[in-house]
């Protein structure tokens, strides 16, 4: 796996127009986007055109990257995971919006240390979901990777519809306090 | 007009990262990203600590085409395709021997994991590129076992499964450059396919052929036996 600056350097000579850096991207990164789709759509073969469409987005966004202010693999498997989750809700015709840009977030972007210690962080959101109610750790996972919706969840877990944001925000704040 | 509640930010911006906000509510959010720097941090902290939910999704390198499909995509002026498949029912002939040896194949050579369904020696004529192929039908697993020659420098070999008599091709993929033995995981729909057909493997751009159907020189060609 290449470094985390290996693939800010990638990134930033594609925004240049560099063909040899987008295939030594999808050298570095394809299998986890891969594997990111499959576990999403849950379907080999659309996994497959979602990775295709992946590298085109990534490719003609990828100026657009440094003003986005996350670190180089979020951002890349951010741009897979809501791709899939898109290409999930065209196949099941739900209702809430597409997700398929990534927001340019921040003005500068995170430094090596910062995305190191963002790394050792995100080793903790599994331990922070251990801290709500199954439930809720389970809906936050199921509208992160399985692209449910509001009403999906309500339905799933027996809430009324008119309070499930409120069932879900509880657990959202409260998975914030422990994050820090 | 205000669709949105400002006063968990923090919330909004979780639901805006997870993807749970209505077309209408995304537009507003969007729009605040644009003039509020503390609540783009607050989405940027939200995307960095979710993504970490894919951190235990296993790695499963794509199928090798597909690097081909995506530079055929982006860039189709560098590729061009050349021909069709048309000839194979000719090569697969009388005229076939000319050309590409079709060799006997020994099956015992081929138990070495478990017992495949079929077989398959895919060789060129004067021995410089031989494969053998196993494939058994129940777990879907292709091994490919290259005992000479190599790709071309700065091309892949890409394995096709020709379907007779009509000749049409499906890639199961480029062979591995680094290690002799290269494993293909076929679908359930394909394994139906290697009856009574043939493999063929060609030489290619990096990636694999950027159609789908091969563009380079077929280099050799092997019948499937049935175990």
């Amino acid at each position: 796996m290449a470094s985390l600056l290996e693939i800010e350097d990638l990134i930033a000579r594609m925004a240049l127009g560099d063909r040899r850096a987008l295939a030594a991207l999808y050298d570095a990164t394809s299998a986890k986007l891969f594997g990111v789709a499959l576990r999403v759509l849950d379907d080999r073969s659309e996994a497959e055109d979602a990775v295709q469409e992946i590298y085109v987005k990534l490719w003609h966004n990828a100026d657009r990257y440094r003003s986005n202010g996350l670190s180089p693999m979020t951002w890349i498997i951010t741009v897979a995971r809501n791709h899939a989750i898109d290409r999930l809700r065209a196949r099941r015709a739900t209702r809430a919006a597409p997700i398929e840009e990534v927001a340019e977030l921040a003005d500068e972007g995170l430094t090596p240390e910062e995305a190191v210690l963002a790394s050792s962080m995100q080793a903790r959101i599994g331990a922070c979901l251990g801290t709500l109610p199954a439930d809720r750790a389970d809906a936050i996972r199921r509208a992160y990777l399985g692209g449910e919706a509001y009403a999906d969840l309500a339905e799933r877990y027996g809430v009324p519809l008119n309070t499930i944001r409120t069932w879900l925000r509880r657990g959202l704040l409260k998975l914030r306090e422990c994050l820090g | 007009m205000t669709l949105l509640d400002y006063e968990d930010d923090n919330g909004l911006a979780a639901e805006y990262v997870l993807g749970l906000l209505t077309p209408d509510e995304v537009r507003e959010v969007e729009e605040r990203l644009g003039i509020d720097p503390e609540f783009r941090a607050l989405v940027a902290r939200w995307t960095e600590d979710l993504v970490s939910l894919t951190d235990d999704i296993p790695s499963i390198a794509p199928p090798r085409p597909l690097e081909g499909m995506v530079m055929r995509r982006l860039f189709p002026e560098a590729e061009p395709a050349r021909r069709g498949w048309g000839w194979w029912p000719w090569l697969l002939g009388g005229v076939a021997a000319a050309a590409l040896a079709v060799v006997a194949l020994n099956p015992q050579l081929l138990s070495r994991s478990g017992q495949p369904d079929y077989a398959a020696r895919i060789a060129a004529e004067d021995g410089s590129l031989v494969v053998e192929a196993s494939f058994d039908r129940d777990s879907g697993r292709l091994e490919l076992r290259r005992l000479s020659g190599a790709a071309p420098e700065g091309r892949d070999l890409e394995l096709w499964l020709v379907e007779l008599p009509e000749g049409t091709t499906i890639s199961l993929g480029v062979l591995r450059r680094d290690e002799a033995t290269t494993v293909v995981e076929v679908g359930p729909d394909l394994a139906p396919v290697f009856e009574s057909n043939a493999l063929a493997i060609s030489e290619e751009p990096l990636g694999g052929s950027p159609t789908g159907q091969a563009t380079g020189q077929v280099l050799a060609l092997g019948p499937i036996t049935d175990l």
